[in-house]
Order: structure tokens, then sequence, then C-alpha cells
């Protein structure tokens, strides 16, 4: 018994007061800033060396954190033009607004696109049924850690259920491999409606590496709207954390 | 006639040609005398096809003597029968299955010739996910209980089938491949590798940093490079702290499962303090962009060693507490103790590697018995433990971390008296032609294997990738025989063994 | 007037051959419904008065033959005619699919057994003389044998008729011996009118243990119990239902019978019977879990209820000892409305259970599953009966155990403290087989009628036409009416406790607590009542999805497999319960030495401890005994004169030199 009260005073206050204002550690690769236009020869040049093809030339030179592996190469090949900051708040609803360029300060949450059943129901808690359809084990390590002591998302109602009919929704991790595919559909059919859809991490919402493999199906997300995006290699569970709430409406 | 050809790891990459070659036979009789002495385990046997036949190669590693044995043997196209070794090696079950799923060779005799990740290209196209020929037992007295592929938490996906008799569970057999992301065929896009190391790292997201390096140094071996001293010792302790995050996150998940609450808080709290400092180093908390071939892009650097000094001296003494208040706690110990037991000699039959091998007592650990990086200078200590059960699986990760922790203080200090050469990663290196390598490096899980084979332009044309997890998922299915089926998560979680490793 | 009510009933006996197939069983159910309309007005005349009635028959090598009926018998009276006559209702879709294979004769000579037999239960309830008692006696057990094996293709049924006839007869010699001594001792008559004698000049206990292992091998109590194993799934459902709701009462009404001459030595015999009880009740709810067999399953539940009906007699012979009205009114009062309660219910569970053999075919129910799909009245029924037969309220099997736990609660203050444990240990032995018996029932139910198919026995299953329904349906009511109003069974009880016991006025003070439970009963049922109607208004409102279980995304196995099997289910008693369930395992584990298993199988069994030792022990020895015997029989004409001249020659030695 006092070895556990001698562990609990160093355990301490855990828990971070306030999420939406948390600071990461200053290398931490989160939105991209695009402070000037690179040149042709540049842009050729991280066309060919980015990994994952997230870079845009139409309408500008774009990066597209949906397809981002967040690896900063480009960063460190053309330092004066690309900067990536610790901006963990980098998700949002509208596939269009995952594309950064030069001049964009944030990532723009779409109002519009946000069903009004969502804000109505989920707002005082939202249960999630998290689908692993092929990811590394690292976006399910760092979701798993968003309802740890530390980040305490069940503060906010947030919380992973066991069953699909007990859930609001599915969050997907992963670029939904084939062998998969036919589970998740059947997870997706026994949740009950409204429902929403997440997909978090880069791979589930574009494929990421694995977007030309013909091991991965991703016909699934054809068929429903996506309510929410949450890039990152992995998705930090600041980030989530904060999408989901700006989600629902807290 | 030469039987193999000897090689270290994480050296000189090998003339492919130099293999030997040799018949069934022969090759069968050189398994036999080798596995007939315990010190000597099989990596990885796999085949590719070359030319029009399919090439057949056997890495054995000999834990004494820090050496490879590598051979090989081919079959004509067409040829679609061989004997199967293992009714006399169980170790090779896995292997020869792995085989005759991609390539459709019928393994005569293999006691359990079932698919193994139903890949994209596998040979049989019938052979579907929905249809896994699960070992039955004649009764109608019995229930199965099948678990997943979603499981209840968040966890990856795999379906575990149970044949019980009321609580007791009499057989399990795991059926995976639902992962499968076709990531050895994506490894020889030889147009940029800068892929190719960013697919490493998403091999097994938990063992980013273990992956990145079996990578990077298979690039290094396979151009002859060796890495300078301060690139070597960073690496060295990436890995280590990446064990140590794991190890307190798998104490953490341990107690999660027997409900005590305190270990469950306090190892997360201590994990995030822990990958928090691989952030702080590198901008990502799994380490990913840490490792590159010939060079990194985040040296360290006097800030971050007192960063790390700093957070291993705090959280590892309240690790070490706490895991010494966990494993002393009566409670915990009575679902722990006895639970689960794999005996060394059935270890041994299986294979088994890394962690489940070291808490039979078989000490197989890579970075003492055929290290590389900095570990060939300044060897760790290796843990093992005794019994077995779950109880051991945790011990293990306890002294392991705190072993872990010792050894980073002492590279540490090595790092600082050292010159900084800060070599930048170089994705366009120039690869030597018609080589093979092999890179292994004792990750959290154990010894992970890369092997790649360059054609005459030294561009890669062959990448074979061996988790751990191979040999281990059926120390799990051993492991619950006999036991309640309660007992199964944490048996599950006592090893944490990987699934997209073993479905890649 | 007697003569002209044999004759009546002696035509419609012998006519039953006369008629084709199917007017066979229109002319038995008449017969049967004229016998218990008349017998129904007996048991009326007899309630109302002080004296039993006595209403002459013929005479007998000397001897008035009469029916007494006094109240206990009018209530056995009762208790037989509600039983043969939902019977005799059910067995009309029963038989159905078996009147193309039969011939007319066995369709025939199955009808008039029945009938047989519904004359000779009421005739050994109402008859007090010893000769004419003992032929219907043995009576009903030979047309109870002929009904069983009616089905006598099959070779295990002949085996269990055979085992019932034996077993029968044997009971048979012990109820003579005890008759016979009581004659010779007290120079009356054989009759139950000269244990009244003999049990006041006489020690009661070795002549009432005679009687008691007579009558109790038919009552079924342990270790006497092992032909009601065989005999229930062996016999056409009709008939087990008949045999454990009221063959086996009689066992109990003979001990009673009995009981009611006896005025000594009663705290050993109160003691006795209710040990054998408790023993009884505990092996039988369990050896029942461990059973694959549905209707084997039933036959042990029977003796578990014959455990609890012999706990409250037993209580009630101890009260009498002590002089205690309450123990003893209340004891005999709950013992013996548990015959009325379990004829009810164990005739509904074996109803049920025939229809679901008549769909299925198969009697092992690991085999099953789903059924309340198919079959919903069906399984609505054995689902009341479940319930009933745990002592469950508001069913009727709850107030019958609720009298017993009334009797032992409110005797153990009054009680010296060897009395007051005896009277906790049935406490607690009442407590554990109700306990054990949910156990078992939830087993039961859940495997054969929730789920899914656990094999294709049940694809063409369909609910059983209403001919079965209907009788279920009655007895449904009987139940559910005894559960709710309790109260009106007091009265009635209170007449068939006062052949035992003077003062009843206990029983008539629990009409408070009997009117109580009943309205808190009702006002339950009312309650949940109104709150499915809630649900189902409100469901109506929301849009239902409906799907399949969810499987954890499996997308490969059919769900038949992952569904608990009774043997798994029951695994955990099965262990603890090893000794006395003799439970066999053909298997090996699969050690972990062993890889990769080959081919393995998996089957348990089991054996009733009692019958392996008391019964097939014995008798195998025995037959192995005459095996050796057997070599003298050589079949050789010049070896059996040999034995002849042998058999002189020693006989003559002996005689000549006077040994004898």
């Amino acid at each position: 018994m006092i070895k556990e009260i001698k562990i609990l005073k160093q355990h301490g206050i855990q828990y971070v007061p306030d999420l939406k204002g948390a600071v990461l550690t200053p290398l931490f690769r989160g939105r991209p800033v695009i402070k000037e236009q690179p040149s042709e020869a540049e842009t050729e040049m991280l066309i060919r060396l980015c990994p994952s093809d997230a870079i845009v030339t139409v309408g500008g030179f774009g990066i597209d954190i949906g397809k981002c592996v967040f690896c900063k190469e480009c960063a460190l090949a053309c330092p004066n033009k690309i900067e990536f900051t610790n901006d963990y708040k980098i998700a949002t609803n509208d596939l269009n607004n995952l594309i950064v360029r030069q001049g964009d300060s944030e990532i723009k949450f779409n109002e519009e696109k946000i069903r009004p059943e969502v804000r109505k129901l989920f707002k005082n808690a939202l249960k999630l049924r998290q689908v692993s359809a092929g990811g590394d084990n690292s976006c399910e390590f760092e979701l798993n850690a968003s309802g740890n002591v530390n980040f305490d998302m069940g503060r906010y109602g947030i919380e992973f259920v066991a069953s699909p009919r007990h859930a609001d929704g599915i969050v997907i991790t992963g670029p939904i491999t084939e062998n998969m595919a036919e589970a998740l559909q059947i997870c997706w059919d026994a949740t009950p409606g409204p429902k929403v859809l997440i997909l978090v991490g880069t791979d589930a919402i574009s494929g990421g590496m694995f977007k030309n493999s013909p091991a991965v199906k991703r016909e699934f997300l054809d068929k429903y709207p996506v309510d929410l995006y949450v890039p990152g290699n992995p998705a930090h569970p600041l980030t989530f954390i904060n999408a989901v709430l700006r989600l629902i409406g807290k | 006639m030469k039987l193999f050809l000897e090689t270290y790891n994480n050296t000189n990459s090998v003339d492919i040609n130099e293999i030997p070659v040799l018949k069934y036979q022969y090759f069968a009789n050189m398994l036999r005398s080798y596995f007939a002495d315990s010190d000597n385990h099989c990596l990885s046997y796999y085949a590719y096809r070359k030319d029009n036949k399919l090439k057949f190669i056997c890495a054995i590693a000999k834990d004494s003597n820090g050496k490879i044995y590598l051979s090989s043997h081919e079959l004509d196209a067409g040829k679609i029968m061989l004997d199967s070794l293992t009714p006399e090696f169980p170790q090779l079950h896995i292997f020869e299955r792995e085989i005759a799923e991609n390539f459709g060779i019928t393994f005569e005799g293999h006691p359990w010739a079932k698919p193994v990740r139903y890949p994209f290209d596998r040979a049989d196209k019938n052979k579907v996910m929905n249809n896994y020929p699960f070992y039955r037992m004649e009764s109608d007295q019995l229930h199965e209980v099948g678990v997943g592929p979603i499981h209840a938490g968040v966890i990856e996906p795999g379906h575990f089938r149970f044949i019980c008799n009321g609580e007791k569970v009499l057989h399990l057999e795991i059926h995976l491949g639902y992962q499968h992301r076709g990531v050895e065929k994506l490894m020889l896009q030889n147009d940029n590798r800068l892929k190719l190391c960013i697919l490493s790292e998403s091999i097994g997201g938990d063992t980013a940093v273990g992956n990145a390096l079996a990578h990077a140094q298979l690039l290094e071996s396979l151009a002859d490079f060796e890495a300078p001293k301060d690139l070597q010792i960073e690496r060295c302790i990436a890995l280590e702290l990446e064990r140590i995050a794991v190890h307190i996150g798998d104490t953490a998940a341990l107690c999660t499962d027997v409900g005590y609450q305190l270990g469950q808080v306090v190892c997360e709290a201590l994990r995030t303090t822990i990958i928090n400092t691989t952030q702080f180093w590198c901008g990502n908390r799994f380490g990913k962009g840490l490792v590159r071939p010939f060079g990194t892009n985040y040296p360290l650097n006097d800030k971050t060693v007192e960063e790390i000094k700093k957070i291993l001296n705090d959280s590892g003494k309240r690790y070490f507490d706490m895991a010494e208040r966990i494993y002393s706690l009566p409670s915990v110990l009575g679902r722990f103790d006895d639970i689960g037991i794999v005996t060394t000699q059935q270890a041994y039959r299986i294979g088994a590697v890394g962690m489940a091998a070291r808490t039979c007592n078989i000490p197989r650990d890579i970075r003492a018995t055929h290290p590389f990086q900095y570990f060939k200078t300044h060897k760790p200590q290796v843990v093992t433990q005794e019994k077995g059960d779950v109880l051991a699986r945790g011990m293990l990760r306890f002294l392991e971390a705190k072993e872990s922790v010792k050894y980073i203080f002492e590279l540490l200090a090595k790092w600082e008296s050292i010159d900084k050469t800060n070599l930048k990663p170089d994705y366009d290196h120039k690869l030597n032609p018609d080589r093979f390598a092999v890179s292994i490096v004792e990750a959290w899980r154990g010894e992970l294997c890369h092997f790649a084979v360059t054609d005459e332009k030294g561009n890669i044309s062959h990448y074979k990738i061996s988790d751990p997890s191979m040999h281990n998922w059926f120390a799990l299915a051993l492991a619950v025989r006999d036991q309640e089926i309660s007992d199964f998560p944490i048996c599950n979680k006592s090893f944490n063994l990987s699934y997209c490793g073993y479905d890649l | 007037m007697n003569e002209i009510i044999f004759i009546i009933i002696a035509v419609s006996a012998l006519g039953i051959f006369a008629l084709p197939k199917r007017s066979q069983y229109y002319l038995m159910l008449g017969t049967q419904i004229f016998l218990a309309a008349l017998t129904g007005y007996l048991m009326y005349l007899s309630f109302n008065r002080i004296e039993p009635l006595q209403i002459y028959l013929f005479d007998l090598l000397g001897n008035d033959v009469s029916l007494v009926i006094d109240s206990l018998s009018a209530f056995f009276i009762f208790v037989i005619n509600i039983t043969v006559l939902t019977g005799a209702l059910y067995a009309k879709g029963y038989l159905k699919p078996y009147l193309r294979d039969k011939t007319r004769l066995e369709m025939a000579w199955h009808y008039f057994n029945f009938l047989i037999l519904h004359i000779s239960l009421l005739m050994v309830a109402m008859l007090r003389e010893g000769i004419s008692f003992l032929v219907f006696w043995e009576l009903m057990s030979v047309s109870v044998f002929f009904l069983i094996i009616f089905e006598s293709e099959k070779q295990e049924n002949k085996e269990a008729g055979i085992k019932f006839l034996i077993q029968m007869h044997v009971a048979f010699y012990f109820i003579i011996a005890a008759f016979i001594i009581c004659s010779i001792a007290t120079g009356q008559n054989i009759g139950f009118e000269s244990l009244e004698q003999y049990f006041k000049d006489y020690p009661a206990f070795p002549v009432f243990l005679l009687f008691f292992i007579g009558f109790g091998i038919k009552a079924g109590f342990i270790p006497l119990h092992t032909w009601l194993i065989h005999a229930h799934p062996a016999a056409p459902s009709h008939i087990s239902g008949i045999m454990s709701g009221v063959i086996i009462k009689m066992g109990i009404y003979g001990i009673v019978r009995v009981l009611t001459y006896i005025h000594s030595d009663l705290m050993p015999i109160g003691v006795f019977i209710l040990i054998i009880s408790i023993i009884s009740g505990i092996f039988g709810v369990t050896i029942a879990i461990v059973q694959h067999d549905y209707k084997k399953l039933l036959a042990y539940h029977s003796i578990e209820n014959i455990g609890i009906i012999g706990i409250g007699i037993g209580i009630g012979v101890m009260g009498l000892a002590i002089n205690n009205p309450v123990l003893a009114s209340l004891g005999f009062a709950g013992g013996l409305l548990h015959v009325l309660n379990h004829a009810l219910f164990k005739s509904l569970l074996f109803y049920a259970a025939g229809s679901i053999y008549q769909q299925t075919h198969t009697r092992n129910i690991e085999n099953l599953g789903g059924l309340m799909k198919k079959m919903p009245s069906t399984a609505v029924f054995f689902l009341l009966g479940a319930a009933a037969i745990s002592g469950l309220p508001p069913f009727n099997g709850f107030i019958s155990e609720f009298l017993i736990y009334t009797s032992l609660f409110k005797s153990l203050m009054v009680s010296d403290s060897i009395l007051s444990v005896t009277l906790l240990a049935g406490i607690v032995a009442l407590a554990v087989i109700g306990g054990l018996a949910v156990f078992c029932f939830t087993k039961v139910f859940s495997i054969i009628f929730l789920g899914t198919a656990r094999s294709d026995k049940t694809r063409h299953s369909h609910e059983v036409r209403s001919s079965m329904l209907f009788p279920k349906f009655i007895i449904a009511i009987l139940i559910i009416m005894i559960g709710i109003m309790p109260f009106m069974m007091l009265r009635p009880m209170s007449f068939v406790a006062g052949v035992f016991v003077d003062d009843t006025s206990s029983l008539r003070d629990m009409t408070g607590t009997m009117s109580g439970i009943s309205l808190s009963l009702s006002l339950l049922i009312v309650f949940i009542g109104i709150l499915f109607f809630i649900k189902l208004k409100l469901s109506k409102v929301r849009h239902t999805d409906i799907g399949s279980t969810w499987g954890c995304a499996y997308t490969g196995s059919d769900p038949a497999l992952h569904q608990y099997s009774a043997t798994s289910y029951a695994e955990y008693i099965i262990m603890k319960a090893k000794i006395l369930v003799g439970v066999k395992k053909h298997f090996r584990y699969l050690t972990k030495e062993n890889i990769f298993p080959g081919e393995s199988y998996f089957k348990t069994g089991s054996s009733d401890v009692f019958e392996d030792n008391l019964v097939s022990r014995p008798a195998g020895g025995l037959l192995s005994f005459m095996e050796k015997i057997a070599v003298f029989q050589t079949g050789n004409i010049q070896h059996y004169l040999l034995y002849a001249i042998v058999f002189v020659i020693v006989i003559s030695i002996i005689s000549i030199f006077g040994i004898i």
C-alpha cells in the first residue's frame, strides 16, 4: 500500500490540461508551409524525390498532406521553399483542404459539409469502432494512446467500443487491403445509422505507399461519404482528438 | 563439394553465384547435420524465380561463432513436388508453407500444409480467406470459438479459432493475412530508394527503427559500406529507445488485462515520455525518418543527449519501481504465474526466436550472437528467463528495459568521446551488382532479417523480409493449449507478435 | 349399478379390437373420459366427509372388496385423471405417424393397454384389500410394459421394457413379503387393514423398510431407480409423460398409504425418508446435467422431483414424530402438492419433448438448435415447463417448494439441535437442487431452441399439429393457475394433510401469505406486460435494420460451430461431479509436444454409478457364473442320466446315514 502511494505521488498529474493549446516538440513534423514557390527544376526534382506522390502542380505548387508521409525530405532538399511546422491541427473534412499551398496558414474545416445530425447527436458522446484494414500498427498505437492517461479523450465522451452495434461511427486505419475489404464492409453494415466515417493516417486517406499495390482494394471509400480525414504518419493523438472535437462541435 | 557459404551479419555482401547449389537430397542432409546441433537455427528459407527456375535459399545462423551459413537448391520449371523436411524439423514448417503458397510447390509429407498470408500473387487463387482449412476434432460435443478479424480493442486484424471443451482450450489455430499489402513486391521499386526506406518503416510501424535499420544495413552491405562509429552509436541508441518504449507499453497492456489499473496508467504515462523523447530527437514518436542508409538526417546533438539522459533517469527509475511492484503483487502474479507455458524443448523445435526464445531459456539475441552496428564493439547483456510462462515474458521485458537503459548510458558516454562525421543519407549510392546480402537486426520482438539480391546493373531484383513473428506465432498457439480461454488475452499480449510484419 | 358400469367398461375395452384403426382411439378416449367423470364424482363426494367414502364391489374369497376413498385417494384420483386424459389427448397427434406402419391389432393392443392402465391406476388408489390391490398393481406394471415396448423393432426398447418388468417384479415381491408378514403376524387378511393392527403391536421400521423398498422401486428413489432411466427414453412420449406424471407417483401413494397406519418409530422413519430423498434429489439433478439425451435427462429430473416430494413427506413424518402440527401439515401438503405439480409440468415437458422427437427424429441435444424459430409454440410450452420445474414464480413448482421451505423454516426455531441440523440439511439440499435444476434447464432449453441448428436434423422441422398443442395448453393453464392462485389449493391440501395430522390450521394460516404471493406475482406479470407493450409501441416508430449476428466480421464461417455445445456448457459441473456421474472421456489431450496434431476425436459418455454397481455388475457376475455352470448342460442325454443316478445315490447315502 505504501509503495502504491509512493508511486502515485511520483506519477503526479498526468493529463494534458488543454488539448487544444498544447505545444509539441519543435522537430515534430506537422503542417508543411510553402514559403516560396519552388522553381521548375526544383519541382521536377521534388516530384521524383517524393516517395508518395504528394507534390501537386495543378493550380500552382502544393503538397497534398493526404498523401504525404511526412518524411520531410522535400524540406531538407529545399529548405528555403518548404518548411514543416509543428502544428498538429492538420485534419479536415474536405479532401481539397488537404492540399497545402503557398500562403496557407492553417488547414481549414468545411463547416457546410458537416452533416447536421452529427452535431446534434454526437456532441456529448461519440463512440467509435476502429477497424484496422491493413494499418502498420503505428496509427493503432496512437489511437490507443488517445485514450490513455495523458491525452484522455474520454473526458469529452469519445471512446472506442468493442462492437459496431454500440458504435456511432467507424475509424479506419490502413490502406484497406483486399483481404480485409469484406470484413470492413460487414463492420460498416453492422453499425446502426446515423454513423460517421473517419479515416486516420496517410494510408487510409490515400493509400499512402500502397496505393498502387494490387493487394489493396479501396472501393469501399467510393461508396460512402467520409466525415473526417486525419492525416499523419502516424496521426498524432492530438491531431486525432482535435479533429474529432472539431467535427462534433466542441 | 562445398555445402554452404559462410558470411557474417551486416558485413560485405557475397557473390550470389558463390552460394553453393546443391541437389535436394544433399541439401536435406546438410540441414539434418546442422539442425542436429541446437546452436543452429534457421533464419529463413525462401524461394524466388531466377530465369525459368525456382531458386531456394536457406540461411542458417550459428550462435556460438556468429556465422551465417548460406546454401541453396534449385527446381526446374514444371517440377512442383519436393519432400517436406518439416516432419524432422518443425521449425521449417512456416517457410515451406510460404513457398508452397507463393509458387504452388507441394511439400510431400508436410503435416500442416496450410496457407500463410493469402498474398495477391499466390499460386492457387482458389484458396481464399473464407476457406482456410482449420484443424477440426471429430466430435459433436466440442464447440469452437472464433475471434476476429475485428477484435474488441484497437488492434490489428487476425482470426483465432479455438476448439474448446467448456472453458478449456484444446487447440488454437491462428489465421492471418488480413494485413497483406504486398510489401515485398513494392520493395523492388529501384527508381526511388527513399520509397524503400519509407516502406521498410511501414512493414511494422511499432518496429519502425528496427526495420529501417535492417534495410539501411542491407543497402550498406550491398555497397560494401561500413557506417562510421558515431552513426553506429546513434542507430543503436535509437533501437534501444524503441525497445524500452515498447516494453513499457507491453507492461501497461499486461496490467490492463489483469485489471491492475495503477500499473496500466503509470506505464502508459512512462511510455509517453520515452516516445516523446524520440519525437524530440527526430520529430516522430516512432522514430520514422530517424534511420536512413549511409547517413542520417537527425544526428545526435548535445541538447538531445541531455533530454535522453534526463528522461531515462527519471522515467527509467519510475518504471523499475513500478515493475518491481507489479511483479511482487500476489494478485497479479496469480494471473501470470504458470500460465501459457512454452517449454524449452518446444521452443527449440518450432524455432522460436527473439523474446519468445529468451523466455524459454534459449539465449538467442542477435546483438550478442551476430552483432551489428555498435553492438560489435560493445556487446549488451543478454537477458533470459527460464519458465516460459506469462510471468517470464513480463519479467523479461522489465529486465531487458533495465539493461537497455544501462546500455544507452554507456553508449552516450562513448558518443561524447568520439569524432562526429554527421553523414547525410544517400538515396543514390551505387550498389554492387550480382550480390546477395543478409542483414539481421535484433528488433524488440526478435531477429528481423532482410535479404536482397542485386542484378547485373546493381538494382535490387529480389527482396525478402523475415519478421520474427513468422517463427513465433506458433509459440502462441502452443502456449494456449490446455489453458482456460479467459487466459488467452494475457497470453497474446505477453507475446505481442506482429500481424503486419507477418502479413507483409 | 356396479355391474352395469363394469360391463360398459369391459365391452369398450374389448371393443377396441373390433374397430378399424381410426376409430379405436376415440373409443378408448371416450371410455377414459367416462371413467374420469365417474371417479371425479366419487372424488367430489369424498372430499366433504370425515370418514372415507366406501363403496362395496364384490366378494373375494370371503372378504369384502370395497372402494375406500379418503382425501388422499381422492387427490391421487385427481392427479391420475388429469395426467391420463391429457396424455390421451396428446397421443392422438403423436401416434398419427405410426398409424401407417403398425397393424390394426398392434394399435388396438396399445390402446387396450392404455385403458387397462387407467383402470388399474384408479383401482390401486381406491382399493385397500390386499389381493385385489396386488392384482391391479401387477396389471398396472404389465400394461405399462406393453406400452413401453410399442416400438419394439428397436432392440434397446425391448431391453428397457424387460428391465422394467424385472424390476417391477422385484418390487412386487417386496410388497407381497411385507403384506404377508403383516397378515401372518396379525392373523388378518392380506391388505392395508392388517397394517393398522401390525404397527400397533410390532416395531414399525423393518416392515416399513420392506414396503419402502417395494414402493420405492416404483417411485424411483435412488438407488432403486435404474429401470426409470431406460424406460423413459424407450417409451413413446405420451407414455413417458404418464409414467413420470402418475405411475411413479403410485409408488409415493403406496408409501404414504402405509405411513397413515404407522404411529410409532416415526422419527427414524422420517429421517430415513428425508436422507434418501435428499440423496435422490441431488444425485438426480447432477446426473441429469451430464446427459445428452433429453428424455433421459427428463427421467433423471423425475428422480430429482421424487426426491423433493420425499423431502416434503419426510419432514411431515418428522413433524408427526415430535408432535409439531406446523411441520407435519405443511410438509405433507407441500410434498403431496408437488405430486400434482410434478405430474403437470413433467408431462408437459415430456409432451414437448415428444413433439421435438417427432419433428427431428433424434434425442441428442447436441444435434439440435434454433428450434425456437421453427416450433415457437412448443418452445414456449417447454420454457414454461422448464421454469415450473425449476421452481420459479409465477408457476406451480414455486408454490409446492415454498410450502416445504416454510415448514422447514417455521420449525427450525422450535426444535432441538440435532433436529435443527437435519432441517437445515433439508433447506440446503432443496436450495442446491433448485439451483442445479435451473442450470440444467437453461442448458437444455438454450441448446435445443436457441441459436442456430447444429446439424441438419432440424431442417424439416415445423410446428406440430394443434391436437398435440391442445393438451399442453390445458396443462399450461393449470400450471399458471396454481402458480398465480395458490390459495385455491390450500383447502384441498388441508383435507389431504388432514389424513395424517389433526390440526391443519397452519395450512389455513398460509392463506394470507399465499394471497400476498399471488397478488405480487399478478402485479409483476401485469407490469411486465405493460413494459412489453410500451416497447412494442416505441419500436414501431423507429426504423430498425436487421442484420446477421456480429461475428467479428469473419466471412467464412458456419455459425453453428461457434455456439456452445451442451457438454461445454455443463463442463464445469461435470468436472465437479465426476464421482457421482461417472463421466468417461474418450479422448487424448493434445499435448504441446504434439506440435502438428493429426486426427483426433473427442467423446464423452456417462454412466450411472448406481446402475453400474447395483445392477450391471451383479447381473454381469451372475451371468458369468451361469456361463460357468452351463458347462454341465452338455445336451447329451447320457450325461443327464448320469446326473440323475448320482443324485439318487447321494440321496440314498444321506438318508441311510440319517444325515437329514
